[in-house]
This record gives C-alpha cells, structure tokens and sequence, in this order.
C-alpha cells in the first residue's frame, strides 16, 4: 500500500476555516483595493495632469532664458541658476519672505489661539466676536488691499488718528517707507490671518473636555496656564496642522497684497520670493528668472514644512 | 500771457513745424482715404476684435466709439471691443496671454514700450510695412514717426499719437504769491515752492511711488547729460559711477529738501498727483497730453505749460521736456493678418483727416501725421498750448521709452521713489537703480 505523496495533510476543522477566512480576506482585499484604484484613477490623473506635470515644467522653465511670455524659450540649464544666485535681488527678496514667515505665522498662531480661547468661554457678545473674525476671510485681496490703502496713504486713517493725538511726529507714508513697509505687509498678513485662525482653533479648544480644565481651574490655574499648559498640549498636532497651512498660504499668496499695496518697494525692501516670481514674469520680461524664484519657494516652503512637522514632533 | 495769433493757423502751422522737424516735409500731397470703396472689394467680412487701454467713457474712447459706428455702417461689419484699462502694462499683459492661447484680437492699440519693442520679433504682432505702402499711409503718417516704429524686423505698427509730457503751471496760485511767470530755473522753483507752501499749497505733484516719478526722476537725472551720453545711461545703467548722473540726483535731493515735491510724495501715484492738481491743492504737476481733457475747465483757464526748470552747469539752454511719437500705435496681430481684408477700412479709417482731426479736438490726442492729414481746428486752449508753445518753451530730451530695456523699466519705479523719500542718500539711491539694471542681467 502506498502512501498518497499529493494528498495534503488534513487540518483540523477550525483551521481549515481560518484559512478559507484568510483566502477570503485577501481575495476581498484584492478585490477593494483594485476597486478603490479604479475609482481613484481619475482624480490621480488629474493631479498628475494638473500638479505633476506643471511642478516638471516648473523645473524646465526655470532652466530657461526666456523674457516675456510671447518670447521665444532657449534651454541653458543651471547657467540661469547661476545668474539668479549671484543676483542681489534674489537674496534680498528670499531674506524678506524667512523674515515675513518667522514673524506672521507664530504672531498670527500664538494671537489666534488666545482669541480662540477667549471664543470658546462664552461671554458675553461673543458671538459677534466670532462674526468679526471672520469677517477679513470674507475679503477679497483687492477689497483688503483697497481698505489698508484708505488707511495707510499719506493722508489716510491712521495718520489722521495719529494727528489727532498728537504723534504727528509718528505720521509717514507708511507703504512707501523702506523702515515700515515690509513690516505693514507682515502686519496685514497677521490680521488677515489671525480671526480664521482664532475660529478654527476655537473649534478644536471646545472639543476639550470640560473637566480637564474645570479641575485644573479647582487647582488653581490661571488662563494662561490653562491655554498653554492644558489645551496646547491636547491640540498640539490641531495647531501644527494650522501653522502649515498659515505658512503656505502666507509664502505663496501674500504676494497679491505687496502688488497692490508697495510693487516691493520702495527700493526693494517689500520683495518677496512670491512677489519677485510675480514682478520678473509680469512686468519685468524674465519668466525664466521668475521660475527660478518659484522653485526656491517651493524648497523654503518644503524645507519650512518639516521643520513645523518636526517642531511639533518634539513637543509630543 | 496769451498769444494774439489766430488759434488754427497756429496749430496748422505747429503741426507743419513738426512734420519739418520730423524731416517728412516732402509728402505734402496726401489724400484721404476712400475707406467705402476700398472695404467693399472683397467679399463679406469676418467681425474684427480691437483691444485698448483708453477708456470706453473717456474721451478718446467716445471718439472711439462714434468710428467704430461709422466703420460698421460704412462695411455692414462688427467690431467687438475690449478695454484692458490700467497703467499701459495691463494691456500688454492681456495680448500676452491671448496671444499664447492663440485668441489675440486682430487689433491692438498701444504704445511702444517694454515688451510691446518685441512683438513683431517674437511673432505677436505682425510688421506693416507692406500696408503702409499699399493703403497709402505713407504719405498720410509722418516719416519721422514710421521711423520711430521701425526695427530690423520691420515697422511694428502704424503710429497714431505722439505725446508730450510738460509740467502744469497753476498760474492763479502762483499769482497770489506773486509770481506772474512760469519759474524756468531751479533756484526760481526752489524760491516759487517756499512761497506756495506759505500760502498753503503743496508746490509740485508727482507720482513718486509710479511711472509718473520715474520720468520725472529720469528727466532731472538727464539735466547734466547731453542727449548722446542720456541714451547710453539710460539703456546700460551706471548711474552711480557716472558723476553727472550723479549731479542730477543729488539735484532732486536738493530739490526734495527744499520742499519742492508736494507732501509724502514717495507715497502718491498718478491718481493722487491728478487730484491735487485738479483740486487746486498742488500749484504745479507733471503730466501729458492724455490728461489735457479731464482738467476742470476753471483750471485749464489758469494753466501754463513749461519744462522742468533748468539748474545751473546744465547741458540744457532752455527748461527740458520729453516729447515722443510713440505714445499710440495700431498694431496688427497674426489673427488680424488672417482677417485683414476687414482690418483695413477700420484702420484707414482711423487716418482719415475725419478722425483724426476729431481725436485731436475732442481727445487731445497729438496725431503723428502730415500737417494737412488733420484739421485741428476746436482743439482746446492746452492741447493748442503743447503743440504751439511749449516746444518754443522747452529742449527735448531723449524718451526713456526709447531706450530704457523692457525688463528694467517697470521695476524702476520701486527704486526710483527713494529719491523722493526724505533722508535718501544720493548713493542709496543710485544703488537701488544700478541693482535694478544688473538684476536684469
């Protein structure tokens, strides 16, 4: 009598369920994931069209000399990176966006989350409060810009409040003053930022059990301990989500303002990366050079990113 | 002071001087063109597009507006119009942008500037030399002005308006504090200024934080420049290594000072510069033609052109101007080549001695055409001024326009108003002009 070498070895009657399960599962995996790419191939066909595509294109051009956008495009690889390097704007420019950056995200974040907690205790009027910080994301940057100008011409708001009390020594021109003009832009960007900030964050603080802060108020803490010592803690990776977006949204967007508001001046002490990639392109007839500026706010905005990732890391 | 001449034969013989001084005498015999009979040889018309900086509701633009009528009733044919108003580089931006989608308007009118020098070379406007000739536009436009819009690649468009580019006296200002003529020396406005701000008036307007302060600064910079050394400056850049440039800088500083710019002058555009004039709060500003139409009529009455004052060691014998011929061109697109059976009545049309002589009257616009090509008859008291008198008054120097590069031109205004910010240094600010030379590479 010979042994039957192809028959398998029986497996007891609960593990031969487990396998079918097993077998099952993956089948169903299998299954779910390739339906799950198939009705993902569009969108990611669209982001390869629309966000992959263009980012390679970015990188050629910026390695192109090109003048206005009818002109005609000649490659020249890293000698263009080479001209822009050496080019005293360029560092000025990308010096003025750090300094922009490292002052309006943590101003506008630390402020936003104060108010936040102010939002989220109910006093009274607070409601509309919520309204008002709000209000400026309801602006368009043509609107907002068009305000501040009314406010800080030569003869607008905030002179006229400063002569009225006496500062007329204080008074200038304050978009046209090299001393005061990038700081009115990180200004702007501070108040344009801070109530949706506020809100947002609001929005998480409530979410906070009472009791955490309830007991921390029986053993005697104070608002500002309960902010930083309680809730930030809990709402770390909340805040650190937010401060990225500030920070994005401020390096590529903050632009629009300076092109209303100074043209990066006067002299060059309003320029940003955002604006100059703006300004070479659109009025100076160096679209290569522009594409330069714009891949190096990509790598800030990239570097700028795992650094936030990284700070809130430690903090846990 | 107003002359006693007969106001038509003035112009007429100002528009001859200018034909003289352009070196087109010769082309006397012009014709108007047949615009009815010429548009009916083909067969039906596609619409034309136009694309324009002027104003719908401005003057230019009701003139405008009363050709296109005629043009469309003459041919049976449309005209779809689109203004792109803004500060001349908007218009620029937006052909741009058609162009690289292949949707550019078959017509463009705009001056000749920054990238506009281009666009035959690059392809986005065609060259028209052959339409010049056989539309019979050569003996209409001034040679000198074709020559003007002339390249290696061929003329870029049909020249329509010159420009000039005075300052505006406000005489009843400075009559009340006792000046009765336009101050033709610096050290004349430095002492005219003192006096205007004693009596409450800002002393002179500029957009010190735009193209307005920009010219201005060029200008002054130009004062100690022959017109030769002017060119070569302006297109390479050096100005702080060049001690005449340098000379007109430390001139605005002077000037700056002194208190002869109006208030926080660093901080004004245009915009700001036109309401201190019109609203008789500056005695003085420093505008062009364009604007002629929109000063109050009370104001025109009291106001004298002149140049920007001399300052002593100048290269100059009389207070400078800038004055240029390509202020308005027609420029013709690859699409309104492929559609231009129906673009030549429209811009034969536009050179008719009709309409041109009705831009001059009603718009103030300075047409760059043979003297009998335009009938300025009715033009009013400033445009009658600019053409006549001002050029007896003023040196011409060179136009930035012209030699200025493209890619430095807009980025000047930004560095440009240091020089009316006070406590700018003469080196800060050369500095910051240099740098913008160089960062164009």
């Amino acid at each position: 009598m010979t042994k039957d070498s192809s028959r398998k070895p029986s497996l007891p009657k609960s593990r031969r369920g487990m396998a079918q399960n097993l077998t099952n599962n993956r089948f169903k995996k299998v299954h779910a994931s390739s339906a799950s790419l198939l009705f993902s191939t569009p969108a990611l066909a669209w982001y390869a069209f629309f966000t992959i595509l263009p980012l390679i294109n970015l990188f050629y051009l910026s390695m192109s000399d090109w003048g206005s956008l009818v002109s005609e495009q000649r490659f020249v690889g890293l000698e263009q990176y080479q001209r822009v390097l050496a080019d005293g704007l360029f560092w000025t420019s990308a010096f003025h966006t750090v300094v922009q950056l490292s002052i309006a995200v943590p101003v506008m974040l630390f402020l936003g989350l104060m108010l936040a907690y102010y939002l989220t205790l109910n006093l009274p009027g607070v409601n509309l409060l919520r309204v008002l910080c709000f209000t400026p994301a309801l602006m368009s940057i043509s609107a907002k810009s068009m305000m501040f100008l009314g406010v800080l011409s030569p003869d607008g708001i905030l002179n006229y409040a400063l002569r009225s009390i006496g500062l007329e020594a204080f008074t200038t021109a304050w978009l046209a003053n090299e001393k005061t003009s990038l700081g009115v832009i990180i200004a702007i960007d501070i108040w344009s930022g801070i109530g949706f900030t506020a809100v947002l964050l609001a929005v998480r603080l409530s979410g906070i059990p009472k009791e955490i802060l309830e007991a921390a108020t029986l053993d005697g803490a104070g608002h500002w301990r309960k902010i930083w010592e309680m809730s930030f803690p809990i709402m770390k990776d909340y805040f650190g989500g937010l401060f990225m977006l500030q920070f994005i949204w401020i390096a590529s967007n903050s632009a629009a303002v300076i092109l209303l508001l100074t043209n990066g001046g006067p002299g060059t002490s309003s320029y940003t990366l955002g604006y100059l990639i703006f300004a070479k392109a659109f009025t100076q007839q160096s679209v290569g050079y522009s594409q330069v500026a714009a891949v190096s706010l990509f790598f800030l905005g990239l570097a700028g990113m795992l650094v936030i990732r990284r700070i809130f890391r430690s903090v846990t | 002071m107003k002359s006693t001449l007969n106001r038509s034969k003035k112009l007429i013989a100002a528009f001859a001087v200018a034909g003289l001084l352009a070196g087109c005498a010769g082309g006397a015999d012009t014709e108007p063109s047949n615009t009815e009979t010429d548009s009916n040889s083909g067969g039906e018309l596609k619409p034309i597009t136009v694309m324009m900086q002027w104003g719908i509701d401005g003057p230019e633009g009701l003139v405008l507006a009363d050709l296109i009528a005629e043009y469309e009733a003459q041919t049976g044919n449309t005209v779809e119009l689109t203004v792109v108003s803004g500060d001349g580089l908007d218009i620029k931006r937006t052909y741009e942008a058609a162009v690289l989608a292949g949707e550019e308007p078959d017509i463009v009118l705009t001056n000749l500037f920054a990238s506009t020098v281009d666009w035959v070379s690059d392809g986005a406007t065609v060259a028209v030399d052959s339409y010049v000739d056989e539309w019979g536009l050569s003996s209409v436009i001034r040679e000198g002005a074709l020559g003007v819009w002339d390249s290696p690649d061929g003329i870029r468009g049909f020249p329509y308006a010159g420009l000039q580019w005075p300052i505006f006296f406000n005489m009843k200002a400075l009559g009340e504090v006792g000046i009765d003529t336009i101050p033709t020396t610096t050290d004349a406005l430095i002492d005219a200024s003192k006096k205007l701000r004693a009596a409450g008036y800002q002393p002179l307007a500029v957009g010190g934080n735009d193209w307005s302060g920009t010219k201005l600064f060029l200008q002054m910079v130009e004062t100690y420049l022959d017109a030769e050394e002017s060119k070569q400056l302006m297109a390479e850049g050096g100005f702080c290594a060049n001690p005449k440039a340098m000379d007109g800088i430390n001139l605005i500083r002077d000037l700056v000072s002194n208190g002869v710019f109006a208030d926080n002058t660093e901080g004004l555009g245009y915009e700001n510069m036109v309401a201190l004039y019109h609203e008789e709060q500056a005695a003085m500003m420093y505008s062009g033609q364009w604007s002629f139409a929109g000063v109050p009529e009370s104001l025109a009455k009291e106001t004298e052109f002149g140049g920007f004052p001399l300052a002593s060691g100048a290269a100059w014998s009389k207070p400078t101007a800038y004055n240029s011929e390509n202020g308005v061109g027609i420029n013709i697109s690859q699409n309104g080549a492929a559609n231009i059976d129906a673009v030549e009545p429209f811009v034969k049309l536009m050179f008719d001695k009709k309409w041109l002589s009705r831009f001059a009257v009603e718009a103030s616009i300075i047409p760059v055409v043979e003297p009998d090509s335009v009938d300025p008859s009715g033009a009013n008291d400033l445009f009658v001024q600019a053409v006549v008198d001002l050029p007896t008054r003023v040196d011409y120097i060179p136009m930035p326009d012209d030699h200025v590069p493209g890619d430095v031109i807009n980025a000047l205004p930004a560095a440009v108003s240091l020089a009316f910010t006070p406590g700018s240094s003469a080196d800060k600010i050369c500095s910051a002009v240099d740098d913008v030379y160089s960062s164009a590479g």
